[in-house]
């Protein structure tokens, strides 16, 4: 029996096995590069919400948008209450916006959360905008952290 | 016996990656929460009495893929609880929510086939309540 060569065959296979480990892995990551990890359903969620609230804000006066959000805007309590947080503050800039604690409108909390650095996919997604009505601006913060979830 | 070991390692790794693209590419879950996420986005931008014509041709076509054969399963809604459901594949559905306070009014007749391609049709309702016991 000639050990070196068999010594020869087995490195061989090993270094085989290694090769196809990097081959096989390179195309699970091309596939999974090509497929996505899908669409990011939070950000789009909401800047949609921000958009509504904006447009709201836009066609009512501030007492009117204030007292009846849901009804002027055409959004349902319960789902905002569960999934959204929405927050309008006149004349502050975003960071602000989030940090304070009087502004003009305001459901759920936690809008810090808007710009921690590093959030995981755990966290909320936020969509800032401003609007300028009857001389001032506001700023609108909306958050959405929904995600698909299994039924039946 | 090398070479036959050899022939075994390549034809079990080319199957491996075989198997994992196919699967990528049909996964059902994948794509039915892709199309939860866009009927749910159309809903939330409509307003009562807006019809939607969704193109969903591809979704049947992996449903098929799934040994799903009726296609009227794939799409619903529950207006009560401002649901969306789409299920590509045998087992759970995928689900989410719109904020819109409106009623998608998804069912079984929703589907319309052959258009020439596969449609969801629906009409946007004012909303539905969940009754109060």
């Amino acid at each position: 029996m000639n050990r070196r060569a068999e010594l020869g065959n087995q490195v061989t296979i090993v270094m085989t096995i290694f090769l196809m480990v990097i081959v096989g892995g390179g195309i699970v990551l091309g596939v999974f590069i090509f497929f996505g990890e899908g669409t990011d359903f939070k950000s789009s969620e909401a800047l949609l919400l921000n958009s509504v609230v904006r447009n709201c804000l836009d066609e009512n006066n501030l007492e009117t948008f204030i007292n009846n959000f849901y009804e002027k805007c055409g959004l349902d309590k319960e789902i905002i209450a569960k999934n959204n947080r929405v927050k309008v503050c006149l004349e502050l800039n975003y960071k602000n916006c989030a940090e304070s604690t009087s502004p003009t409108f305001v459901v759920g909390s936690g809008f810090e959360e808007c710009f921690l650095k590093g959030a995981n996919e755990n966290y909320p997604r936020c969509y800032m905008s401003y609007i300028e009505k009857d001389g001032a601006y506001y700023s609108i913060i909306a958050t959405s952290n929904q995600e698909v979830f299994a039924s039946g | 016996m090398n070479n036959a070991i050899y022939i075994i390692l390549v034809i079990l790794f080319f199957s491996g990656m075989f198997y994992y693209v196919a699967s990528r590419e049909n996964a059902g879950s994948a794509w039915a929460s892709y199309y939860a996420q866009e009927v749910v986005k159309a809903v939330n931008l409509a307003e009562p009495g807006d019809e939607l014509n969704l193109d969903v041709h591809k979704a049947t076509e992996i449903a098929a893929a799934n040994d799903i054969t009726d296609f009227r399963t794939i799409f619903s809604s529950d207006d009560s609880k401002n649901l969306v459901c789409v299920q590509l594949s045998a087992g759970q559905k995928n689900c989410l929510q719109y904020f819109n306070d409106v009623s998608a009014n998804i069912d079984q007749d929703s589907i319309e086939l052959g258009v020439p391609g596969n449609i969801l049709k629906f009409t946007i309702g004012e909303a539905k309540n969940e009754p109060t016991s």
